[in-house]
């Protein structure tokens, strides 16, 4: 799964330590578990989503969701309107 | 400067369930400045909430309506200054400017400071002719029909589907279902407010509104946007918080900017679940949310009374997003004494103010 056009949207996100995330476009606040806190912070940094993914497998060896879960957070972030998922691959 | 402290008349005093935008405009004015400022409330109603209110006026007064006759309204405004020496007065309510506008020779031989749009800027942000300023500014509106009888709300009904929003011609408005539901909320609105009644497409999504002020050349130069977090029965604002949305504010420097618009204004947008911005209405003075902006760091209602004076606007920083109010209404309590004071001598001054129970 690919991201695009999401880089401002995810750039003024204000998250802070404890998980709380800002996104000052809408005025919507919400909540993230350490994981998805993780994961934001990620894309927020312009990192891939298959390396985000990869380094998730490597701190949770055999768990064998992780990309399927990972899949389901970036869904609930585009329906939130925070990243944009190619049509082609949105839910 | 007429007197030792700058003397500004404010309208729109009433925070009702209409909230009217002077009590927001009056609390900004007294943070802004350094030096203390005369505030006079223009009121026009005996039970006007800002005139028993703390903190807010050093003297109100009672006017005629504008709608009454020009110049019983300009008469009255003359004794007004005669007794406090007006500087400049913040209008804050719709028909109070083309009233202005029609006085306004006068005002300025006075030496009374005003920013008053133009006369097409009014014209071209009327409700009713709000498609045609779509249309030019290349901003979607939902789609609208004026229906000044049932026979029309029916043809509206069939041709818009429902769920339809019905609205007053200057506000209230309701989300009717079905035709009888229609039928009602036409009957309610056009008792309380009035012809023409618009029917209007239903389109799901937030509301968000942009304070702006124009500087009559085209430019913006300043604006906050926030979005509506706690929507009345009116569809007012009770909460809301600031956002920083280019996409919004985009649109509301293409109205401001289209209509050339002088002085301070509300662009009310709709952003539908697909993104899209609506244009609902562009409302002619400050809202009554404009406290917000200031806490969020641009005092609109200052750089308004920066621009009648004729001096140049506050420099600001970009506001700050996630600034929110909830409104908190209160009672603002009064004595008989007060009451007899508006009514009797059309003035109010708050050095007077009844401070014993009871008749006084």
């Amino acid at each position: 799964m690919s991201l695009s056009n999401s880089w401002n949207s995810l750039r003024s996100l204000a998250i802070s330590e404890n998980g709380f995330v800002f996104d000052p476009r809408t005025g919507h606040a919400y909540t993230a578990n350490q994981t998805g806190l993780a994961v934001l912070r990620a894309l927020k940094e312009g990192r891939p989503v298959a390396e985000i993914t990869r380094e998730l497998s490597q701190d949770f060896p055999g768990v064998p969701s992780i990309e399927a879960d990972v899949c389901g957070f970036l869904r609930l972030l585009s329906q939130l309107g925070i990243v944009e998922v190619p049509e082609q691959e949105a839910p | 400067m007429k007197g030792q402290r700058l003397c500004v008349a404010v309208s729109g005093l009433h925070l009702g369930e209409n909230a009217q935008p002077g009590p927001g405009v009056i609390r900004s004015l007294r943070e802004a400045n350094a030096e203390p400022l005369r505030i006079v409330g223009l009121a026009y109603d005996a039970l006007d909430s800002s005139l028993y209110a703390p903190g807010l006026l050093d003297e109100a007064f009672l006017l005629p309506y504008p709608s009454v006759s020009p110049e019983a309204y300009l008469e009255r405004l003359l004794e007004i200054d005669e007794q406090c020496g007006i500087d400049a007065i913040i209008p804050c309510l719709d028909s109070e400017l083309p009233l202005l506008r029609q006085l306004s020779p006068e005002l300025e031989a006075r030496k009374i400071c005003c920013v008053l749009p133009r006369g097409r800027s009014l014209f071209l942000r009327a409700k009713d002719q709000l498609t045609q300023l779509s249309e030019r500014l290349g901003v979607a509106v939902p789609e609208t029909r004026s229906v000044s009888d049932l026979a029309a709300l029916a043809r509206a009904c069939s041709e818009l589907g429902f769920p339809l929003v019905v609205k007053g011609p200057f506000c209230d408005a309701e989300v009717v279902q079905g035709p009888d539901q229609a039928s009602t909320a036409f009957e309610r609105l056009s008792k309380q407010w009035g012809f023409p009644v618009l029917a209007q497409r239903f389109v799901a999504g937030d509301e968000y509104n942009v304070a702006a002020l124009g500087d009559g050349e085209g430019a913006m130069p300043l604006a906050v946007a926030m979005r509506k977090t706690i929507v009345t029965r009116l569809g007012k604002a009770w909460g809301a918080m600031t956002v920083h949305d280019p996409s919004v504010m985009d649109v509301a420097r293409r109205v401001v900017s289209g209509l050339s618009w002088r002085g301070g204004c509300e662009v009310e947008l709709l952003k539908s679940r697909d993104s899209r911005i609506y244009l609902i209405e562009v409302n002619p003075r400050l809202p009554a949310w404009i406290y917000l902006t200031t806490a969020a760091g641009v005092n609109l209602p200052f750089a308004l009374l920066r621009m009648a004076l004729g001096q140049a606007l506050p420099r600001y920083g970009d506001y700050q997003a996630g600034v929110f109010y909830v409104r908190h209404a209160t009672e603002a309590i009064g004595y008989v004494r007060d009451i007899e004071n508006i009514v009797s001598y059309g003035r109010r001054s708050a050095a007077v103010a009844t401070v014993a129970h009871g008749v006084g």
